[in-house]
């Protein structure tokens, strides 16, 4: 039934809204409709009285709805649904009508428009509201088990938070081990620890908790159902090694023939065809890489019928000759597993530019290389055990040229941001070759140092004072290739002069994107993402963790490029959003969510093929659309595609749209 | 000689006889007209005329009545029209048709009569089909016939083909699998004949048509097109592709206004017609079927008023499924409404700059 009593309640806003709409000649105007019982205006109407007031007026005017007009429904439409059901009206009986960021703001120049404005913003809300119906929310079961997609420091913190509090997590992690960009890491700003040191502890800690399952060389395969109730398949890449068998004793590697480039150490070293990720790789377990050990592409050609193998040949088995403990079988292990979970934290991190993307930056020469592949030199573990060494002839620098925002601020060659993070790893690489080589010459290309961090200004200032690095402020137009140098051409912007430096090597602070692959993930848990492969939240300060999709999460660098304080931070809070969700027996849902009239449903399946959350299916026997109520999220794209509109959106239904437009549509 | 339609009823009680099937769904004359009749008997086969003069229904639409809560039960074998051919397989699309145990023959076709003219003038079929037998098309034939894009069995759509035009005998050959397995049993020899020429006389007809008969003038132009509209709806009951159980337009939840509202309008547009939602009814049906319009012309025939409809939602449909890139009926592309691309919609701008 129409209501016919409804309290309207125009804040003030302080002045935002009272500072531009004639917030009094509003209520007077909506006061002469005769399905209005009240309107009335307050300063603020999300303060405490101001809640009081809708709570104290819904009991003693007996309304039958509430229309509050104030700032966006994505603020208070909670807020003030609450205090209407204090008073006893059901919640779904309340709508906003958004008169500071449709009229007041925008308008601010004309404010009788804008109050005329504002008087047709409410007509039409209650036009909108008059037919909603009372709703209860609706409960949904919740599987008490969370998934980390990603073993970076931050897909590691968040695994270990959720387990420490009782939920078993699965971690997936698609490199061979866990430790992501952190672990590759030579020390870290600004307090130059070794990150090996510091995470390894963490590492270890996800490989022996009982309450987490760890899937490493793994990736998720496809993501099904909602929050609370995710199925998730994850394939588990062929190792061609039995992992239960397999010590890690590492006989293998010395006795295999193939060399191949590491992938952990960039490019920077050699690994085996059997391979294990890292030293101290968790799992510690050996895996054939099938695309280069020669046996497998054996196998692979005659299976094919590309060769015919003669009889009684001998194909390589070194490795499994030395393997004690007999684990390497040769046999495509690759593998297909389920796992239900109510939560799914996405973890999934950043990768750099490579070098080779800025041949007029000298990209295409072997000595000039990208930071991360720069961190492998420096680190004390890594190939040239931290004394950094030309990759073309193994000579030590004399001298070394860093440039910063390669990629970074630049719309035409790269990404329009700032990468975030280049700057102090940039000056913290500065210093360990300083460290490492007291009289090797460091000159370092900025076009600002942004030094905002805790620690990280004076960190800088280290850099330039105790360890004599050359800072140009200036940006870097080409480098070339001059004899056995690379000369790096510039300007300085403080002097004006142009500068020309030969150095032995070039480091290269690409810019940062999105991991690889991240947004066909995102596709399959279908959340949103941008062009450069970064997750988007739901809102950028207030829920930085949330996606549109619940129960899903994202944390650390997916989101945007973060330091490793920052991407703990966010592991935790995901965690901490998970456990929250995750403590609950029962989810209670909106049930703002998409009906279907079987009466006139003639199950033609538009909407089925429009729904992006997969939750229409056509009802074989009475062949009529049907909606799972768990899964729907209430966004209307059925009801938009509907041609009699026999599936609609509770409180969004045709009649109620139609009316609001019409008044919203009359000559204003 | 014996005449087509004697011909394909011989095929039928045949087909009976071999067991390849056990129903027919084909036109049988009326007082006046011709309707759709199904027929599950050998022995009734004689009291149908499956090429009929007129087309009074949309046959597709007759077979959605029969299979669209459960599949046909027998073996049903359907005499179709091209257009109606195609409507059957974008039904298909559709949901509302379910093509389990039906084959569908289809012919060259003659074209039909308009469903009023006839009842004032009994040209029988066989007028029609001896003019196409010579490569022409009798003038007495509705205008979307005239200006038919697809007058001919296409391979994929339907099974089987009927080859009438530029032949003394007509030759049967298959469009699909089911069809040359079902010819084959018939221990029937697969033909051929040339209709490509007489295509192409429909095809610049088409052409012309679409040019020349466009509505222009904007919206004026279009409430002018629609002026004599009774708002009867007939059309969309017409419609094969207006599948709704209940058309948007007689939800009387949207449609019902109270009085306030009629005199608002009236002051802000200095007066309103009455009643208020015909013009809107023709928009709203346009975006609803436009992409899917497969060209029969029976809301023209529906129309009471005469409205040369099929100039209004053949020439707009024929634009949209350009937009598209999409022809109903023709084949398995899926319809624009059921299809989500990223990359969609650039020419847009283009298809309608020359005009106002």
């Amino acid at each position: 039934m129409a209501m016919k009593r409804i309290g309207v309640f125009i804040c003030h806003c302080g002045r935002n809204i009272a500072g531009t709409v004639d917030v009094k000649k509003v209520a007077e105007e909506i006061g002469k409709r005769e399905d209005v019982a009240l309107a009335t205006t307050y300063i603020f109407m999300c303060s405490e009285p101001g809640q009081k007031l809708i709570e104290e007026s819904v009991k003693k005017y007996n309304l039958d709805g509430v229309v509050v007009a104030n700032c966006s429904p994505t603020l208070h439409e909670k807020t003030m649904r609450n205090a209407a059901a204090r008073g006893g009206l059901n919640p779904y009986r309340v709508e906003i009508a958004n008169i500071r960021e449709w009229a007041a703001w925008p308008h601010e120049d004309n404010p009788e428009a804008a109050t005329r404005k504002a008087i047709r913003i409410i007509n039409a809300t209650i036009e909108k509201l008059k037919a909603n119906a009372s709703l209860e929310p609706i409960e949904v079961p919740v599987v008490r088990r969370a998934l980390v997609i990603g073993g970076g420091v931050a897909g590691i913190q968040a695994a270990l938070d959720l387990a420490d509090a009782g939920i078993e997590t699965i971690l997936v992690e698609r490199e061979p081990s866990i430790g992501g960009n952190m672990f590759r890491l030579s020390e870290t700003f600004p307090t130059l620890d070794c990150p090996q040191c510091i995470l390894t502890p963490k590492m270890n800690d996800v490989a022996q908790h009982p309450n987490i399952k760890l899937y490493t060389y793994s990736e998720v395969e496809s993501v099904e159902g909602f929050m609370g109730n995710f199925k998730v398949k994850i394939r588990k890449k062929a190792t061609y090694v039995d992992w239960d068998k397999c010590t890690g004793c590492g006989e293998c590697l010395r006795v295999c023939p193939i060399n191949v480039d590491s992938e952990f150490d960039l490019r920077m070293a050699k690994r085996k065809a059997i391979y294990i990720a890292n030293e101290q790789a968790v799992p510690l377990k050996a895996l054939i890489d099938e695309n280069t050990c020669i046996r497998l592409q054996f196998e692979k050609k005659v299976k094919e019928g590309k060769i015919k193998p003669k009889k009684n040949v001998k194909i390589c088995s070194k490795c499994a000759d030395v393997c004690e403990p007999n684990a390497i079988h040769f046999q495509n292990n690759e593998e297909i597993v389920e796992e239900e979970v109510g939560s799914i934290i996405v973890a999934t991190g950043f990768e750099v530019m490579p070098a080779e993307a800025f041949p007029e930056l000298g990209g295409k020469y072997p000595d000039v290389l990208n930071s991360l592949q720069f961190e492998r030199l420096l680190a004390p573990s890594g190939p040239t055990a931290g004394i950094p060494r030309r990759p073309s002839d193994g000579k030590v620098p004399e001298s070394i040229a860093f440039v910063h925002c390669v990629g970074s601020r630049d719309p035409q060659s790269g990404v329009p941001y700032c990468s975030r993070i280049c700057c102090m790893y940039t000056i913290k690489q500065a210093m360990l070759v300083k460290h490492a080589l007291p009289s090797t010459a460091v000159y370092d290309f900025y076009i600002d140092i942004r030094s905002n961090g805790k620690g990280y200004e004076e960190f800088y200032h280290r850099a330039k004072e105790e360890y004599g690095v050359n800072f140009i402020r200036g940006k870097v137009s080409k480098i070339y290739k001059v004899g056995d140098k690379y000369r790096v051409q510039g300007v300085d912007t403080l002097t004006g002069r142009i500068v020309e430096v030969d150095v032995d090597m070039v480091i290269l602070a690409t810019a940062a994107k999105g991991s690889e692959g991240v947004k066909d993930l995102a596709k399959k848990l279908r959340i949103p993402y941008d062009e450069w492969g970064w997750l988007k939240e739901t809102h950028l300060k207030l829920k930085p963790l949330e996606t549109p999709v619940g129960g899903v999460f994202i944390a650390g660098a997916a989101q945007f490029v973060k330091d490793i304080t920052d991407s703990v931070s966010q592991g935790s809070g995901a965690a901490a959003k998970a456990m929250a969700l995750l403590s609950k027996p029962q989810l209670e849902k909106e049930p703002l969510l998409a009906k279907v009239d079987p009466e006139i449903c003639a199950g033609c399946g538009r909407c089925k093929d429009q729904c992006a959350y997969g939750a229409i299916s056509i009802d074989p026997v009475r062949h009529v659309a049907v909606v799972n109520e768990a899964l729907c999220e209430g966004c209307g794209a059925c009801s938009a595609n509907c041609p009699t509109t026999a599936i609609q959106v509770v409180n969004f239904k045709k009649g109620q749209i139609i009316r609001a437009v019409d008044v919203l549509a009359e000559v204003f | 000689m014996v005449s087509e339609n004697e011909l394909l009823k011989k095929f039928l009680k045949d087909a009976f006889e071999k067991g390849l099937i056990e129903a027919v769904m084909a036109p049988a004359a009326t007082e006046d007209s011709y309707t759709y009749a199904l027929v599950t008997k050998k022995e009734d086969v004689d009291k149908l005329t499956p090429i009929a003069p007129v087309m009074q229904w949309n046959g597709a639409d007759m077979l959605r009545r029969i299979t669209k809560l459960k599949k046909s039960e027998r073996k049903l074998f359907a005499i179709l029209r091209p257009c109606e051919a195609r409507t059957f397989k974008e039904l298909v699309k559709f949901n509302q048709i379910n093509p389990e145990n039906i084959i569908v023959l289809t012919y060259d076709c003659p074209g039909t009569i308009h469903a009023r003219n006839y009842k004032h003038d009994k040209v029988p079929a066989e007028e029609l089909i001896a003019e196409i037998k010579k490569g022409g098309k009798n003038e007495k034939i509705r205008e979307s016939c005239k200006v038919c894009e697809y007058p001919v069995p296409i391979p994929g759509v339907g099974d089987i083909g009927m080859g009438i035009v530029n032949t003394t005998e007509p030759v049967f050959f298959s469009l699909s699998d089911t069809g040359k397995e079902f010819l084959s049993a018939m221990q029937i020899q697969e033909g051929s004949r040339d209709a490509d020429s007489w295509v192409k006389m429909h095809r610049e007809r088409r052409e012309k048509w679409l040019e020349e008969e466009r509505i222009t003038g904007g919206r004026k132009g279009i409430e002018e097109f629609l002026s004599s509209c009774l708002n009867c709806h007939n059309c969309k009951d017409m419609c094969p592709i207006c599948f709704c159980k209940e058309c948007f337009f007689e939800d009387h939840t949207v449609f019902d206004y109270e009085s306030p509202k009629y005199f608002n309008w009236a002051d802000d547009k200095d007066g309103i017609r009455l009643p208020t939602d015909k013009t809107l009814f023709h928009i709203g049906r346009l975006i609803h079927m436009g992409t899917s319009c497969i060209g029969c012309g029976l809301c023209q025939q529906a129309c009471p008023m005469d409205i040369p409809l099929y100039r209004l939602f053949g020439i707009v449909g024929n634009d949209l499924q350009k937009v598209f890139d999409y022809k109903p009926g023709v084949n398995d592309d899926i319809p624009p409404v059921m299809d989500f691309r990223e990359d969609e919609l650039h020419e847009f701008e283009g298809l309608f700059g020359g005009e106002e």
